[in-house]
């Protein structure tokens, strides 16, 4: 059953249309991610979906019933503010209590409700402060609990941690979905961070101005991804633009001026007249010659000799910058288990699957 | 060197505002003092013993009480008269397209600019035009106009200053525009309904010039009390009534620059 | 904020009572004004008959010495009173925006604040008794060679008078120019051999002069149109413009005239408070531009 569903929207500001064409179905208890660069549109539609905005073109259906026009209020759809929006001369159960009286439930369920909330996200001892005194993610957690208090259909979560500082970051993510999957809810997550994006998201749709560029997996996104601007977007890249050559089995030369002739899957189009390809980082494997510890299929393996240029030491990964023979530059990255990692200046053979080229057709 | 002249400098600027402060200071003493005074003639300062008889003779005096009451009653009820007026027009100037409402802000803000000597002069001879010569609601309606900007400046601010998402909040959990306005919006705009309000009727209590105009021979607030007393009969009783003024405006405007902040009232943000 | 008002003729409607007031108390009233000004003055009513003869008499007389008199009165000591008030509010506000305790700023700030909200009238009545025969004024008339009751004393006591008026206000608004100023600047000029003083004459003093200026025309407005501050001190010898109203009506009862006079004050005010200020961010846009 869709719980949410838009068709061909459109909604212009003046001369800018932030939403130019966009189609989306959810179903009932699925969490959808909606990713995008600022000034996508993503906020925009946010806006529409709750009723803040109404679409200059298009139809908003919540379940079977077309919203277009309808205030806020006559929507049943649950709003987690990026600022979480608490009603400062509020307790903290008022505030969560607030919807419940709004759609006219009475008083010992109200309470019921409430605290019933307030277990789900873990603030029932906090029930008599005020927002004020509580930290940023206390403040979300009954924003949370607020929002989910009435029961939504859908509940939308606008930028959910991109107020929270790194360490927080990592605590709540978890948190909120955990709270999500337990209260069953359909809830569709804005954001513009990729991590926050393929975390909550079973299903991740990209957008760019105005549009979905692609919607899928968490996995399909980052393995096959379908443009350029979505491969970019999430994840790491090395590029490579060059032309196709013959057929070899079922993979096919990729001819390139930067490096020598390697493998790819066959793309789906063969008509266009050049390719970008995509590497990304993590699938790079750097080795003096060990280039055995990749083989486990019958694919045969890209591999190119280089020199390490640069090594970054970030912690928990190495980074390796290196200058393949043929001019090109690619970035590697390792996992740091204390292996030995070649220096600076070092002479290198890379190795990578075809399987794990991205082929994108430039038009 | 240029280090001396600093700190000789600096320990000049440090006597400089210390004369000022004692200038600024010196002659509210002087009138406290003086009111206190044991005497029974005007005598020089500084006044000699300790005494309340001025304050026996302001609160005895007929004129003065009268003044008192007249004040009092036209502070109060102009005030409330201001504060409706006030919310009511913040709320319709909030929903206005910012054009038309520059405009509006601009006539509604008007009576601080507009000297409030012509605005008493211009209300006495519009009232003897139209007919009207009730002194008390001349008084009322003088004290209104003069006291309604503060009123809707502060209301307006406070208004302004809730973020918009929180009354998104509050139609997002299903409140109606109108409830939403109710149950959230005004209950934070408060303060600033509040601190307004007092603040008109400090402004109100001290008004002179529009009452000099308006007040008649039977209906005049204390202020114009105090100033016939002081052109023509010239005693300390003048000084009673004034260390009383002082105690209670001040002790009001001390009251809101703790809640609120009369920064934001006098200097508009 | 929710948009309760969603239709335009609730929003009117809202409106209405406020827009009533402001026509009946204000806007009317100032009408008639202007429009009596017009009018030739006859005895024995308030206000000319309503079909008396227009004139220009009662602007024309105003060009006359003994009142042009009254109106470089009020605009010379007006001017002094601000300039003074304004370049001694200064240095207070200075040294409290730039002092480091929170609590002391405080205290310092709640003090002026406690200063201005002592009724003017109890503050003109204080100056009153200090600088007359109570006070110091047999002391201080005499070190300055002036006759107690002479005009040339009163008005220095006018002259204090808005000095002490308008001092405490202005600290307060320059307070928060100051504030508003970038400490670096200061820092970096000191980091480049200016001493404090240099440093504070080449950087702050220009940087604050936006505000400056907004203080002293504000202040400067206000003491042009000072009521009650010539009506006490003043004692009938110094007079203002404002003083000149209040006298056509409660002694001569001449409001046409009254009113020619009310008109030209509120067009020098509003001259000060909106015309200046347009040029002012006209001419700087201009140079900056």
């Amino acid at each position: 059953m869709n719980v949410l569903e838009l068709r061909d929207v459109v909604k212009r500001f003046g001369p800018l249309t932030a939403v130019n064409g966009v189609s989306l179905s959810v179903q009932k208890g699925s969490i959808i991610s909606l990713l995008g660069p600022s000034g996508c549109g993503k906020t925009t539609l946010l806006r529409i979906i709750a009723g803040f905005e109404h679409p200059d073109e298009g139809l908003v259906f919540l379940g079977s019933k077309n919203v277009n026009g309808k205030r806020p209020y006559e929507r049943n759809v649950g709003l987690l503010f990026q600022d979480y929006a608490l009603f400062p001369h509020m307790t903290v159960g008022k505030n969560v209590a607030y919807g419940l009286h709004q759609r006219g439930f009475r008083e010992p369920q109200v309470k019921k409700r409430t605290d019933e909330m307030l277990d789900l996200v873990g603030m029932r001892e906090f029930a008599n402060r005020r927002p004020q005194t509580l930290s940023g993610g206390q403040r979300q957690r009954v924003a949370l609990g607020r929002a989910l208090a009435s029961n939504p259909e859908l509940i939308l979560l606008d930028e959910p941690l991109s107020a929270l500082d790194a360490k927080l970051r990592l605590e709540l993510r978890t948190e909120l979905k955990r709270i999500l999957v337990t209260a069953g809810s359909t809830a569709v997550i804005v954001t513009h961070d990729q991590e926050e994006a393929m975390t909550f998201g079973e299903r991740v749709i990209v957008m760019e101005k105005g549009q979905i560029r692609q919607e899928g997996s968490p996995t399909q996104i980052y393995d096959d991804p379908k443009t350029r601007f979505v491969a970019e977007f999430i994840g790491r890249s090395n590029w490579f633009c060059g032309t196709l050559g013959q057929k070899i089995g079922e993979f096919r030369e990729f001819l390139c001026s930067q490096m020598k002739t390697t493998l790819i899957r066959e793309p789906d189009q063969v008509n266009h007249k050049m390719y970008d390809v995509c590497i990304r980082p993590e699938r790079i494997l750097t080795r003096g010659s060990k280039s055995k510890d990749l083989n486990d299929g019958d694919e045969p393996l890209n591999t190119i000799n280089g020199t390490i240029k640069d090594v970054i030491y970030l912690g928990s990964d190495f980074e390796l910058i290196i200058a393949l023979d043929g001019a090109a530059e690619m970035t590697a990255i390792e996992k740091n288990r204390r292996q030995s990692i070649p220096n600076r200046g070092e002479a290198v053979t890379i190795a990578f699957r075809p399987s794990d080229m991205i082929v994108i057709g430039r038009d | 060197m240029a280090r001396v002249l600093d700190d000789i400098l600096f320990v000049a600027l440090l006597v400089l505002v210390a004369v000022i402060a004692a200038f600024l200071i010196f002659p509210l003493i002087v009138a406290v003092l003086m009111a206190f005074d044991a005497r029974t003639y005007l005598g020089t300062f500084p006044p000699h013993g300790f005494s309340f008889q001025w304050f026996y003779r302001f609160f005895n005096d007929e004129m003065y009480m009268r003044g008192l009451k007249t004040s009092l009653l036209v502070a109060t009820i102009s005030t409330f008269a201001s504060a409706i007026i006030g919310v009511t027009a913040a709320i319709a100037l909030v929903h206005t397209r910012s054009r038309a409402r520059q405009a509006l802000e601009a006539i509604f803000l008007s009576p601080l600019i507009v000297p409030t000597v012509v605005i008493g002069f211009a209300l006495l001879l519009f009232f003897s035009r139209i007919g009207l010569f009730i002194g008390f609601t001349r008084l009322l309606c003088g004290h209104i106009i003069i006291t309604v900007p503060y009123t809707i400046r502060v209301t307006l601010a406070g208004l302004v200053g809730i973020p918009k998402s929180i009354s998104e909040a509050a139609l997002s959990l299903g409140a109606s525009d109108w409830r939403a306005f109710w149950t959230v919006t005004l209950p934070l705009a408060r303060t600033n309904i509040f601190a307004g309000t007092i603040f008109a009727f400090v402004f109100s209590m001290d008004d002179v010039s529009v009452s000099l105009f308006l007040s008649s021979v039977d209906t005049y607030t204390l202020p114009v009390a105090m100033v016939g007393m002081m052109q023509s009969q010239f005693d300390l009783s003048i000084a009673a009534a004034a260390v009383f003024l002082m105690v209670v405006m001040t002790t009001l405007m001390l009251a809101i620059d703790k809640i609120f902040g009369v920064n934001k009232i006098l200097v508009g943000k | 904020m929710t948009r309760i008002l969603r239709e335009k003729s609730q929003r009117l409607l809202l409106l209405l009572p406020p827009l009533v007031v402001f026509s009946v108390l204000l806007i009317l009233p100032l009408g008639n004004v202007v429009d009596q000004s017009f009018r030739v003055f006859e005895g024995g009513s308030i206000g000319a008959a309503a079909d008396a003869h227009l004139t220009l008499l009662n602007y024309s007389e105003l060009i006359r010495p003994t009142y042009l008199f009254y109106f470089i009165q009020t605009f010379r000591i007006g001017f002094v009173g601000s300039v003074l008030a304004v370049t001694l509010a200064f240095p207070i506000a200075y040294l409290i925006a730039r002092m480091r305790s929170q609590f002391w700023r405080g205290i310092a700030s709640g003090a002026l604040i406690a200063l201005i909200s002592v009724s003017t009238l109890v503050r003109v009545y204080a100056l009153l008794l200090a600088f007359g025969p109570v006070g110091y004024g047999n002391q201080l008339s005499a070190i300055l060679g002036l006759g107690q009751n002479s005009a040339a004393y009163t008005e220095m006591v006018v002259l204090a008078g808005l000095v002490y008026f308008h001092t405490p206000i202005s600290a307060l608004v320059l307070i928060g120019t100051i504030q508003g100023l970038n400490s670096e600047l200061i820092e970096a000029a000191q980091s480049l051999g200016a001493s404090r003083w240099k440093s504070h004459l080449s950087i702050t003093i220009p940087l604050c002069l936006p505000g400056i200026s907004a203080a002293f025309l504000i202040s400067f407005t206000v003491c042009v149109s000072a009521f009650v501050i010539p009506l006490i001190l003043g004692k009938g010898k110094v007079l203002f413009v404002s003083n000149l109203i209040y006298n056509r009506f409660s002694e001569v009862a001449n409001y046409p005239s009254g009113s020619a006079i009310s008109v030209v004050l509120l067009s020098i005010t509003l001259f000060f408070v909106v015309i200046v200020p347009w040029l002012f961010t006209r001419l700087t846009a201009a140079s900056s531009g």
